[in-house]
């Protein structure tokens, strides 16, 4: 069986009135070794709690199918929770097919890419690189903002439909919480316990993720043009996700 | 058969597997522990309760991937969560107990280059454990288990930056400690 080799620390340290002509103990580099008995209180334990032996693959994929369920069940429930709100947004036949499905087709790029960072394990079963899931953490809201207030596509009979919303989006808010809720927690049972190096940088980039699905879902079924409404309603939530995930999913995701 | 491949098959579900593991991976994963959490009940428990989050989370080990740098970031995982109970249910903490250093210095030369290796290890574990944890940390994964930059800074969740910082901060104090002992930095006895 192949054990690890120690690298030396290449560094010697002498006292200078010390000479002795044996090369000397480095006490860096002679392994210790635990009690016997330790290994045995490791077995009892060990036997007590067997370790779930569902493929982290399988795991993964159920989170990525949890998406569009999510969506499914937040614009369905929102249709019957809210009074006069319709599935989908209701110009969505309206709208000029090519804008509508390049603002979708970046918006599900983001949110997939996201996703994506935050939940692959990578080559070293420890994730993608801290830098990538800070920027994927932070970059979300802002780039989704970009993508849905920059020229918002819609048509009069959308303009029409959404002067009878909320100003500040409220509703909006709720429906993306209830979405971003359940693909947050679908992707905190994905990686439940699995998650043993930067779980914070971690969280919040599942936390981005699960709110930009959120924004997906608005995107679908929110005709709504104005600022404040696309700001506070839409933008804010997307943003809030990544710092919910950053404060409750840290415990989770730890081993 | 190497590690990574036993614990892909433990990771797969083969129980049996789990002595091979243990004997692979514990002594390097035990002197980890041993100077990370310095004192060396500490360091027993750390490893224990390492090796059974190891075995807990065994499926989302990802075939291929280093075993052992998995394991390391288990345990420092591990260390930060006993670091935050404490903070939040502070214990009376015992005398520190040299039983760890003996257990990293093996006796195989003269007295007085084991009295020389004793004294060093002393000085180097107990500037270590006055150092921050995460400087400490740095400074093990590079300079005492061979690590890479980059490996390390996947172990330790940061940027590669940030960890060549933290080991030298770590380097300087060190070096500093030895040098009010009165080693001299340089050539071997």
């Amino acid at each position: 069986m192949k054990r690890y080799a120690r690298r030396s620390p290449g560094q010697a340290f002498s006292r200078a009135a010390v000479s002795d002509a044996r090369p000397p103990l480095d006490p860096l580099v002679v392994p210790a070794l635990p009690k016997a008995e330790v290994a045995a209180r490791i077995r009892a334990r060990i036997a007590e709690a067997p370790a779930p032996r569902a493929p982290f693959r399988r795991r993964l994929a159920l989170a990525f199918i949890a998406v569009p369920l999510a969506i499914l069940t937040g614009l369905v429930g929102s249709c019957i929770a809210l009074p006069g709100r319709h599935l989908l947004r209701v110009d969505i036949w309206q709208i000029p097919r090519a804008d509508f499905a390049e603002r979708l087709l970046l918006l599900v790029l983001l949110a997939s890419l996201t996703t994506g960072i935050a939940l692959l394990p990578g080559r070293r079963s420890l994730g993608s690189k801290v830098a990538l899931l800070a920027i994927a953490a932070v970059a979300l809201a802002p780039l989704y903002t970009l993508v849905t207030h920059v020229a918002p596509v819609g048509t009069s009979v959308g303009d029409e439909a959404a002067r009878a919303l909320h100003p500040l989006g409220l509703p909006c808010a709720s429906v993306a919480f209830a979405v971003g809720t359940i693909a947050l927690i679908a992707f905190g049972l994905a990686l439940r316990r699995a998650v043993p190096a930067a779980p914070v940088n971690r969280a919040a980039a599942l936390g981005a993720a699960a709110g930009g699905w959120a924004g997906v879902a608005l995107f679908l079924q929110c005709p709504a043009k104005d600022e404040l409404h696309l700001l506070v309603g839409h933008s804010l939530p997307v943003a809030a996700f990544a710092l919910l995930g950053a404060l409750v999913l840290p415990r989770v995701l730890r081993p | 058969m190497d590690a990574d491949q036993v614990m892909r098959r433990y990771a797969g579900g083969d129980d049996a597997a789990f002595d091979e593991l243990y004997t692979a991976l514990s002594p390097r994963l035990y002197a980890f522990c041993v100077r990370l959490a310095g004192r060396n009940g500490d360091a027993e428990d750390l490893f224990q309760d390492a090796f059974f989050k190891l075995h807990r989370s065994r499926a989302t080990y990802v075939s291929g991937a280093n075993v052992l740098h998995w394991a390391f970031a288990i345990v420092r995982s591990t260390h930060l969560d006993r670091l935050r109970r404490r903070a939040r249910r502070p214990e009376k903490l015992v005398a520190s107990t040299d039983d760890g250093l003996e257990a990293i210095v093996a006796t195989s030369g003269s007295p007085e280059a084991e009295l020389h290796a004793e004294t060093l290890a002393r000085i180097v574990e107990q500037e270590l454990q006055r150092m921050s944890e995460r400087n400490r940390s740095a400074y093990i994964l590079l300079r005492i288990e061979g690590l890479s930059v980059n490996e390390a800074a996947a172990v330790l969740g940061t940027t590669g930056e940030a960890v060549k910082q933290r080991a030298f901060r770590a380097y300087e104090a060190l070096r500093e400690a030895l040098a009010r002992a009165g080693f001299q930095q340089g050539s071997r006895v």
